[in-house]
């Protein structure tokens, strides 16, 4: 029985190529973005998994609570690790790391900077790493040793054994190879070139083996099976407050590996998600766009009813109940759906480099993964089952008598459900065609956001020993090379902030008021170099009096309600400073945020805390031209250091990352989703020309033009898509609005951008209509009166 | 030879078609019986009821009144899937328009019935090629019904009708698309399928058609105006 459903479905297909042709187009399409995000997702959603006891690992934080301003804090004190270990069994191993350091290695006369994290011997027992050469047991033991990745083994040393090997680092400080492990994999969320072990017998170790309070460690534990994340938290708050019992701006918590890549973000103290809201969102979109060419299949299918109806009416004659036959179209759909799969998959192949490249991942499609062919089976069956119901359920209702007399259905009850399949289809278009250009919107109104400075023309170069010690002759031979505007230094990059801390005291200050500052150090030129403008009094000058001096941005003038700040006086630690100027707010982190407050203070000569030089160039200079200018001043004085360059306007621009790329996905699924509509719309066009074709011709007869004709069927459809419109506009709304509130700095949602939506959808829907329109408008109406 | 059994008795059938505004009454407490082995032939003007009639009694629509009894057991309640189990395993239907199934070729819509009917794959092919052979249409067993002629088409109709071997063909204007050559061998056909004991009931405007039959039933009105023995 089954072959011979097999055999009809196929020879189906075979005969109606047209038919064929359109859902199995839809139908790729469908399947194929679903395939691509079902990959995308399934790499998201599998970030760490990869280390051995990935639900017993977490991470040490805080909430730190200063009134005005909650956010989560991950450094932590260097002993929490020592007295997690030894005082509580329940935690197996305390990992000890710093944040990511860019170390320079010499290797004869080649240079190269590599990510480094300095570690204790726990971190290589929470997490794991897989070992090429050398052990875990080994590799740290000695304080001189370095742990390097693969590709960084292939950096330093070709095809040669690194073993044993040895590499200068930071010009200062040689590092034997004692371990080459394989590279974090792309879903590691710790990531680093090498690992280095602490040293703890330097000063510096000595004293944060001891510090209690100010540090900048990282801190993760692996606890026995069994053991709750509440319990972790209840006991790293527990060992925090027992050494500072007096600290009541801080609590400690356990944050578990498992939400580390996807719920990543935090917002006033509180977890509020990640990419785990892409992951949800892109999941939805693939959803959405199957059921799209879903939808278009069962238009298609029956608007085939008046040929597929007498095939019902034999079979049913001939003995087949209703639940055959629904099983038969059944496997004809379930059949479209494993032939459009076998093309998506092709296609999958064909396109994933452009994919990988345009979700910037190295996805692959690998057969041999059983979660794969689990996935693959739920779009078959899901696709196949959705798009055959309607078909086979509307079908194989017919009755024998009346379809073998030639009469199918078409009162409400056969036509409302398809208008409805043809509303959610245009209300899911019009809703992510709408949310696209909004998001399109909200990433040029940041990116229009005024910055506070100039990123354009300004390079930035990491400030070393060796250009701090030189830098008045640095400066001088680039301000003589005639292209550079301007150059100072800075503490950090001004595409970063490095420094946040409570800030200053000053006369007046509200009891109790804890306003979180970033800090910002420069030398003279701050507002020439940088471009940012000074809204009231002046810049440093490099006069000896501006080491007491101070700056304020905006932001701070408001959060600390000042009047008239210029030559007020701020205590900050033990010294007193006088506001000397006050700077427009400089986007520095997210340009989706508020500018948080910030006081600058004035270095000079060879400071420490002079770690960027900021070039600005003038106008119209070529950055390849400048930048072998400026090599080469660099070279000379800094030889031994590795000359790296930062174009501010790029970095700013990275900022804009992950809306970028949602933006860029979504554009593309969006303009499938609509394409599929349109299919399907013009499916449902042929369906009523078929239904109307003795009507046009009868209007023809009594004298009605092709527009009249082409206007009669648009109508129709134009209702619909209107219906849709209503429907999709406030939904859209609703949720876009709730999706921009997460911006502190976002646009504001205009009516406009649906009346654009509706008026390109309405004019779609009026083309592709009358194209399908027109040859029955077109036709000889005796044609169409003598098939009667 | 006429046996005295009755396979269809139908009393006071009654059967109404409604829309929102009209009440059509298309049978009107219409009676007839039909014996086994006979070959009936039911003629009547366009709408008297003759398609209505036929349908029920082919068990694809149910009347709204009366009683049929089918091989001695009363049908006109039965469910749909009751009426379709008994009509796959007693009824073969002939068309006026064949309703072959265009997808499908001579062998495989003749097998249709038997697959229907659950037979064993080796056991349908012996028995469509039986039939095939019996029609005389072996030669285009593997061609779809669009490379037939009309005459045969509606051969191969008939092969389909009775490869299941039912105890009753209804035969709704077996010939109306045929011509006269065609036409009559159709007629004889199923006057050789009435004569190894399939009783046969057909729908025919035609007198000439209904002159092959053993008796003839004149509807007028949904209701039974006039028996003609044929000797």
């Amino acid at each position: 029985m089954f072959k011979n459903y097999l055999k009809i479905a196929w020879r189906n297909l075979v005969r109606n190529k047209g038919f064929a042709f359109t859902n199995l187009l839809g139908l790729t399409i469908g399947i194929t973005c679903a395939m691509f995000i079902f990959l995308w997702v399934k790499d998201e959603v599998s970030f760490d998994k990869f280390n051995t006891g990935y639900n017993n690992i977490f991470q040490a934080v805080a909430t730190r609570d200063f009134k005005n301003n909650v956010f989560t804090d991950e450094n932590m004190v260097f002993p929490l690790a020592t007295e997690l270990k030894t005082g509580y069994p329940n935690i197996e191993q305390a990992a000890v790391t710093t944040q990511t350091q860019s170390n320079l290695f010499n290797l004869g006369n080649s240079k190269l900077k590599r990510d480094v994290l300095y570690v204790n011997e726990d971190f290589l027992k929470v997490f794991t790493w897989k070992f090429v050469k050398g052990n875990a047991a080994q590799a740290l033991k000695d304080p001189s040793s370095i742990v390097i990745t693969q590709s960084s083994a292939k950096a330093f040393f070709g095809d040669a054994d690194p073993i044993n090997k040895t590499l200068k680092m930071n010009n200062d400080q040689s590092v034997k190879v004692s371990a080459v492990v394989a590279d974090p994999p792309g879903n590691s969320t710790v990531r680093f070139d090498a690992l280095i072990p602490i040293n703890y017998s330097s000063p510096q170790a000595k004293q944060d083996m001891n510090e209690w309070v100010n540090s900048s460690w990282r801190v993760y534990v692996k606890v026995k099976e069994g053991t709750t994340e509440a319990e972790v938290s209840r006991i790293i708050n527990g060992v925090m407050k027992k050494h500072n019992p007096n600290e009541k701006l801080s609590t400690y918590f356990a944050y578990p590996m498992s939400k580390w890549h996807l719920y990543h973000d935090f917002k006033d103290g509180k977890n509020v998600g990640g990419m785990i809201e892409y992951v949800r969102l892109f999941s939805i979109i693939a959803l959405v766009i199957l059921l799209i060419a879903c939808v278009n299949f069962m238009n298609l299918s029956t608007a085939r009813s008046e040929k597929r109806a007498k095939e019902v009416g034999i079979r049913k004659t001939l003995g087949s109940d209703k639940k055959q036959l629904v099983i038969q179209f059944f496997a004809e759909s379930m059949i479209l759906s494993l032939i459009a799969f076998v093309l998506s998959v092709i296609l999958v192949v064909a396109l994933m480099p452009m994919f990988n490249q345009l979700v910037d991942k190295q996805l692959l499609l690998n057969i041999g993964e059983p979660q794969l062919w689990l996935g693959a089976l739920i779009i078959i069956l899901f696709t196949g089952i959705t798009a055959g119901s309607y078909p086979a359920l509307y079908l194989s209702s017919f009755n024998p008598v009346k379809v073998l007399k030639g009469s199918i259905p078409v009162g409400k009850g056969a036509v409302t459900p398809r208008r409805v399949l043809v509303v959610g289809q245009f209300v899911m278009s019009i809703l992510l065609i709408s949310s696209t250009i909004i998001i399109y919107q909200q990433i040029q109104h940041v990116k229009n956001r005024n910055a506070g400075y100039n990123a354009n023309n300004l390079i930035m170069l990491p400030s070393t020993g060796s250009t701090n010690r030189n830098f008045d002759v640095i400066k001088n031979e680039l301000m003589q090379t005639g292209i550079i505007k301007a150059v100072n230094r800075t503490f950090s990059p001004v595409t970063n902030i490095w420094w946040l801390s409570g800030g200053p005291d000053y006369a007046g200050k509200p009891a109790g008021e804890q306003i979180i500052f970033s800090g910002m150090y420069t030398d003279v030129n701050f507002s020439k170099t940088l471009g940012v403008k000074i809204l009231q009094g002046r810049d440093f000058d490099g006069t000896p009096a501006d080491s007491s001096n101070m700056l304020l941005n905006k932001s701070a003038v408001a959060a600390m309600g000042l009047k008239n700040p210029v030559g007020m006086k701020m205590n900050y630690g033990p010294n007193v400073y006088t506001v000397i100027g006050i700077t427009d707010d400089i986007v520095m982190t997210s340009p989706y945020e508020s500018v948080r407050p910030m006081m600058t203070y004035y270095r000079s000569g060879n400071n420490n805390n002079l770690n960027m030089i900021n070039i600005r160039l003038n106008d119209g200079v070529q950055p390849k031209k400048a930048l072998a200018s400026i090599k080469s001043v660099y070279n000379k004085y800094s030889p031994d250091d590795l000359f790296e360059y930062q174009f501010a306007d790029q970095e700013y621009g990275a900022k804009f990352y992950t809306e970028e790329l949602i933006s860029r996905i979504t554009n593309i699924f969006a303009g499938l989703a609509i394409f599929i509509c349109c299919l399907g719309l013009a499916g449902l066009a042929s369906f009523t020309i078929e239904k109307r074709f003795r009507e046009i011709g009868i209007r023809k007869v009594l004298g009605a033009s092709v527009k009249q004709v082409i206007m009669l069927i648009s109508t129709e459809f134009l209702k619909l898509v209107g219906l849709a419109f209503i429907i999709a506009v406030p939904v859209t709304w609703y949720l876009m609005h709730n999706w921009l509130q997460k911006y502190a700095y976002h646009v504001d949602l205009s009516i406009w951008v649906f009346g654009f939506v509706g008026l390109c959808i309405l004019l779609l829907t009026l083309v592709v209509v009358s194209l399908n329109t027109l040859k029955a408008a077109t036709s000889n109406p005796v044609k169409s009166l003598r098939s009667e | 030879m006429v046996k005295e059994e009755k396979m269809i008795k139908i009393t006071d059938l009654e059967k109404f078609y409604r829309t929102e505004e009209v009440e059509t009454v298309a049978l009107n407490k219409l009676s007839l019986e039909v014996k086994k082995g006979e070959f009936v032939a039911i003629m009547g003007p366009s709408g008297c009821g003759k398609s209505t009639l036929l349908n029920i009694i082919g068990m694809l629509d149910d009347p709204d009144g009366g009683s049929y009894v089918f091989n001695g057991t009363e049908i006109a309640h039965y469910s749909e899937r009751k009426r379709a189990d008994l009509r796959k395993h007693n009824i073969g239907f002939v068309f006026q328009s064949f309703n072959l199934i265009d997808e499908l070729t001579v062998f495989e819509n003749v097998e249709l019935p038997l697959i229907y009917t659950g037979v064993a794959a080796a056991d349908r092919a012996k028995r469509v090629e039986e039939v095939l052979d019996k029609m005389q249409i072996m030669h285009r067993r593997n061609h779809y019904p669009q490379q037939l002629s009309g005459g045969q088409q509606q051969r191969v109709a008939i092969a389909r009708a009775v490869v299941n071997k039912p105890k009753l063909i209804l035969a709704d204007e077996p010939t109306g698309n045929l011509d006269s050559s065609n036409g009559n061998e159709v007629m004889e056909l199923l006057t050789d399928l009435n004569e190894q004991g399939t009783t046969i009931v057909m729908v025919t405007h035609s007198e000439h058609d209904a002159r092959y039959s053993h008796r003839i039933i004149r509807l007028l009105d949904g209701h039974t105006v006039m028996e003609n023995i044929m000797i």
